[in-house]
């Protein structure tokens, strides 16, 4: 149960890692092409299915976030301060526009045709990268946040912002000119990710102490009474009668039967039942912390980034890699209850 | 040649005549004989003769060929006098001596008549190199002008042709040329206003015409390209720019309908100025470059999204009035939502026909509201009465009312006031009765009021209102019956239970509809938890509760005891109440009561299982040893709200004490219980050590070495 190394059964180790910590990766939404930010300054473009690395830009300086536009361009969040585009077939960039910190995370709304960025600046940017190259014309509004933003998740018009001080701000992407709600995040530590449902009606959200927590948009007493909204502990571990409490770096909800993989500094990926609350599946332990999961867009690969987060400060550790596992189902179906008790 | 020289043949004779004396004298001092002599002399005069007859033989060849000269000098002289096309007539030499004056003055007349063919030549091949110069620059195909080889006409007439036609070439060209610098010059401005690569366009066309040195080319083909270059440029040119005025009208009209800021109009107003303009008066460059016409194209599709999504908004806003405007009116708004957004997306509605529609049904919804204002009117009214009427009640039901305390005067004043409103609400029930049906006759539809019939919500008040009152007589009944009971018991025990005090208060009052309506989300949060807050210390009471149960008393006591807590009792969720008999339930709460716990924190959960307790209270006693709670990233700790929707904990019997740490397929429930959180030990530390203030840090952040700004304002 504790095997360092990881059994066949992690999944394929795509070849030409980053060379330092990833930030994120993630699975484009048309094909099996796998976008991966490293601290190590570049953004790599794999094809997950053939193991090849298709592409690589370098940057200023650590890059902390990426996203798809499409299949063949895609934008980056540095700690440059730029939010930069990437066109893959020509390996060209250029910069969209520039945050007063670090970008900590980016984000594309296919619903707006718009780039949105959150940074340490404590403001969240947007973006129409249609624009021509200068800032003038391409930045569509800069909206202050109370914190630095740490994560942020998108789905349909809705945007979740998740800032230091555990604050969580909802946002209608129609008009952004304030949130739609501002919330506490209902768990006592800081906020490590933030992730909607695919369905569009509510958000989970994990935090560095092995939590994550179910929230709904719906603020209607009917929805928030129904005891859908819960917490639940995780990434958690006894030892010598001592609790060692993981951060839950990632999470990331399978696009079909919206159950959801979390992974922890732990190094273990586990999948949940949100509705069910059953945790369906525990894949054996990666070398070490999870930093960024992603579901290909039919859910049939889940791309797993074992790459240490630096939670215990500069150390000796594994190298970072990246894992492609192919998912079975049995793994992420929900399990009907096993005894008729029907929610209210 | 004879008068020449006569003292030659003079001498001649003479020395013929000594020579023949001299021969007599050499004969006769031979002897020769005179036969001989004679024969002698017969040989030299037949010689003499031979000698004479070849010299003159000799001087008619020499007069021959003079002639001949002659004869040809003066035939070429005829010919080239005729080829110059002129006339021989001073010629006149015939008078003139012998042959060879005649030669002489021939032959110069001769050299001269052939320089100045030569010369005539000469021009004529230089005109004519002119001529096939220009025709070849005019027209190259067909060359009319071949240089002509003959030389059978060089006069001067002829001459004089040629100049005149090179005249009307070289006019021709110049002309022509014109044409081609007024057509390059069209050309350029039209590539200019089009944004055109002028080089371009014009080297398509001809080569020469780019190069501002060189000749230009003048040919009919080049001309004839050019008119149809600028031919097609203006169409073009015309077609843009009806595109652009058409962009820019659009453009304006919605300025009109945005009131677009100036500042973001001023960018297009070159665009607008010219919305009227006729083709020529566009000659501004690159005014009608795709570019351009892409810009206003973009900048008016933005405009357009503006305006629908404006539309959207006022689709939207109007949506709400009418809403708003139903929900006054206590109508069902189930017919607002007929209209979506979709629906428009999709393009199977306009926004204006929308816009119309909503306005339609907010016009009949502003005039129903108005028929049915008076009566909405009555009905609140009526509400107000209910309220004070279940007020009243709950006030009557409060046996410590006439206690003096702070404010009870007021309640009392309040009271009063309901009396009397309650006695008027028959009356009104009655008033309003009459008024629905009269309206819904004189509409001939029902009267809803919040999707409920109000006639029909009358009638059940009025039942209620009876209902009530038999309520009432049976308390008064069953009072009297307990009082008799109590008086029973007394003669049996000599004790007397003290009469309860507060407990009536959690019997349901007859609010109805008419409290619930009034809910709020707050106030069942507030509900949730206040029983909570108070059952820390409600623990002895609930013990001592379960003592009584088995009490050998009858009903009527336990039912009073319970109403002595009863008030927080029944409020807290059943099985809670049903498991507190439980040894397992019982100790949990002693232990809890001795540690310390946070206001709110939840206690239902704690009873949830043994093992989450335990746990619970490790992680207490951790806390309380205060080795690692420090290490957690410091946040501002307020429990939230939702803790309280956490009980699902509670009805799932099967939680397990810990998740299985094996990979498996098995399910395993969530570890949802909301324990106090657990310290870890060593995340963040780092972080917080190093700045030593309350400012966190993100594990990204720390590694950045990224410091908050913020920090230093403090």
């Amino acid at each position: 149960m504790t095997a360092v190394h990881p059994p066949p059964t992690s999944g394929r180790e795509l070849g030409n890692p980053p060379s330092d910590g990833i930030s994120n990766l993630r699975f484009s939404n048309h094909s099996d092409h796998l976008l991966v930010s490293s601290w190590d300054k570049s953004v790599r473009l794999y094809d997950a299915s053939a193991n090849v690395l298709r592409g690589e830009f370098m940057h200023g300086g650590p890059v902390l976030d990426c996203c798809f536009h499409d299949d063949s361009s895609g934008f980056s969040a540095s700690a440059d301060h730029t939010v930069r585009r990437l066109v893959f077939s020509h390996g060209k960039e250029d910069i969209l526009g520039k945050h007063d910190a670090p970008v900590r995370c980016i984000e594309y709304s296919y619903a707006a045709g718009q780039v949105i960025t959150g940074s340490w600046d404590k403001s969240l940017k947007c973006w129409d990268p249609r624009g021509a190259s200068g800032q003038e014309r391409t930045l569509v509004g800069t909206y202050p946040q109370p914190e630095r933003v740490y994560s942020l998740s998108l789905v349909g018009n809705r945007l979740v912002v998740a800032t230091a001080g555990r604050h969580v701000n909802v946002y209608d992407l129609r008009n952004m000119s304030q949130p739609e709600q501002r919330r506490e995040s209902s768990l006592k530590y800081q906020t490590r990710c933030v992730r909607c449902y695919p369905n569009g009606t509510g958000y989970a959200l994990s935090s560095v102490e092995g939590r994550v927590a179910m929230e709904f948009f719906d603020l209607s007493e009917a929805s928030q009474a129904k005891k859908y909204i819960y917490a639940f502990k995780c990434h958690r571990k006894s030892e010598a009668g001592r609790d060692i409490v993981y951060p839950v770096n990632a999470i990331a909800f399978h696009p079909i039967y919206g159950t959801f993989a979390t992974g922890g500094c732990d190094g273990f990926v586990n999948v949940w039942d949100g509705n069910n609350k059953k945790r369906l599946y525990q894949y054996s332990k990666y070398p070490t912390s999870i930093a960024a999961l992603s579901f290909s867009r039919d859910g049939r690969l889940l791309a797993v980034a074992s790459s240490y987060t630096f939670e215990e400060g500069d150390k000796p550790h594994e190298p970072d890699a990246i894992f492609v596992r192919s998912v079975n189902e049995i793994e992420v179906k929900p399990k009907p209850k096993a005894y008729p008790n029907p929610p209210a | 040649m004879l008068n020449h020289h006569p003292n030659e043949f003079a001498r001649l004779e003479t020395t013929c005549g000594s020579l023949l004396c001299e021969l007599q004298k050499i004969w006769d001092e031979v002897g020769e004989s005179d036969n001989e002599r004679d024969k002698m002399i017969l040989e030299i005069e037949q010689e003499c003769l031979a000698v004479y007859g070849r010299k003159i033989d000799d001087a008619k060849i020499s007069r021959a060929q003079l002639l001949r000269a002659i004869a040809l000098s003066e035939a070429e002289v005829a010919d080239i006098c005729s080829t110059l096309g002129e006339q021989p007539g001073h010629c006149d030499w015939t008078a003139g001596g012998n042959l060879r004056d005649k030669l002489k003055t021939i032959t110069p007349l001769l050299e001269d008549m052939r320089q100045r063919k030569i010369d005539r030549k000469n021009q004529f091949l230089q005109v004519l190199n002119q001529l096939q110069i220009i025709s070849n620059e005019i027209c190259p195909k067909d060359n009319m002008y071949k240089i002509i080889e003959d030389e059978a006409d060089l006069s001067e007439q002829r001459l004089k042709e040629l100049r005149s036609q090179l005249a009307y070439l070289q006019e021709e060209k110049s002309s022509r040329l014109r044409k081609v610098m007024k057509h390059l010059s069209n050309v350029n401005s039209l590539c200019m206003v089009l944004g055109l690569d002028f080089k371009d366009t014009v080297c398509k066309i001809h080569p020469t015409l780019n190069d501002p040195k060189a000749s230009k080319d003048v040919s009919n083909d080049t001309i004839e390209k050019m008119a149809t270059t600028i031919q097609s440029l203006q169409e073009v040119k015309i077609q843009r720019m009806q595109k652009l005025q058409h962009l820019a009208t659009s453009l304006v009209e919605l300025w009109n309908l945005m009131d677009t800021p100036l500042e973001e109009q001023e960018m297009f107003h070159n665009i607008t100025s010219k919305i009227a303009a006729l083709e020529p008066e566009i000659t501004e460059p690159n005014f009608l470059s795709m570019n351009n016409i892409k810009y206003v194209e973009g900048e008016v599709s933005r405009l357009e999204q503006l305006k629908s999504s404006k539309m959207k908004e006022l689709v939207l806003k109007k949506k709400l009035e009418l809403a708003e405007i139903l929900r006054k009116m206590h109508t069902v708004t189930e017919t607002v939502g007929d209209f979506s957004i979709e629906a428009i997306e999709s393009g199977s509605m306009d926004f204006m026909d929308l816009l119309e529609q909503i306005d339609l049904q907010i016009a009949k919804a502003k005039e129903e509201a108005s028929s049915r204002k008076e009566i909405l009117e009555k009905v609140e009214k009526w509400f107000t009465a209910r309220e004070e009427e279940s007020w009243l009640e709950e006030y009557n039901r409060d046996d410590n009312r006439y206690n003096a305390g702070r404010g009870s005067h007021l309640s009392l004043k309040r009271a009063e006031k309901a009396r009397v409103l309650v006695n008027k609400i028959p009356a009104m029930v009655e008033a309003l009765t009459c008024k629905v049906t009269a309206w819904e006759k004189e509409t001939g539809t029902e009267f809803s009021y919040d999707g409920v019939r109000l006639i029909s919500m009358l009638e059940d008040y009025s039942c209620m209102r009876q209902e009530k009152e038999l309520e009432r007589q049976r308390q008064k009944d069953h009072r009297k019956l307990q009082v008799q009971l109590i008086a029973e018991q007394e003669a049996i025990y000599g004790s007397k239970p003290s009469p309860s005090k507060s407990g009536r208060k959690t019997s349901t009052t007859l609010t109805g509809i008419a409290s619930n309506r009034k809910l709020s989300l707050g106030g069942v949060m507030l509900q949730n938890l206040k029983p909570e807050k108070e059952a820390l210390c409600v623990h002895s009471n609930k013990k001592i509760d379960g003592l009584y149960r088995n009490s050998p008393f009858g009903r009527p006591q336990s039912v009073s005891l319970a109403a002595g807590s009863g008030r927080r009792n029944s409020e807290i969720p059943g099985n809670v109440v049903n498991k507190s008999c439980s040894s397992v339930a019982a100790k949990a709460r002693k232990v809890e009561s001795k540690s310390a716990r946070k206001p709110l924190s939840p206690v239902s959960l704690a009873i949830s299982s043994k093992a989450n307790i335990a746990n619970f209270l490790e992680d207490k006693k951790r806390t309380h040893n205060g080795t690692s709670l420090k290490a957690v990233p410091s946040v501002a700790v307020t429990p939230s709200k939702q803790i309280v929707a956490c009980n699902e904990g509670n009805k799932a019997p099967n939680t397990m004490p810990s998740v299985p740490k094996t990979p498996s397929t098995f399910t395993a429930p969530m570890l949802m219980a909301m324990t106090p959180a657990t310290p870890c030990v060593s995340l963040g530390a780092k972080a917080n050590e190093r700045t030593g203030d309350k400012i966190e840090y993100s594990f990204e952040e720390v590694r950045a070495g990224f410091i908050c700004p913020s920090k230093v304002q403090f």
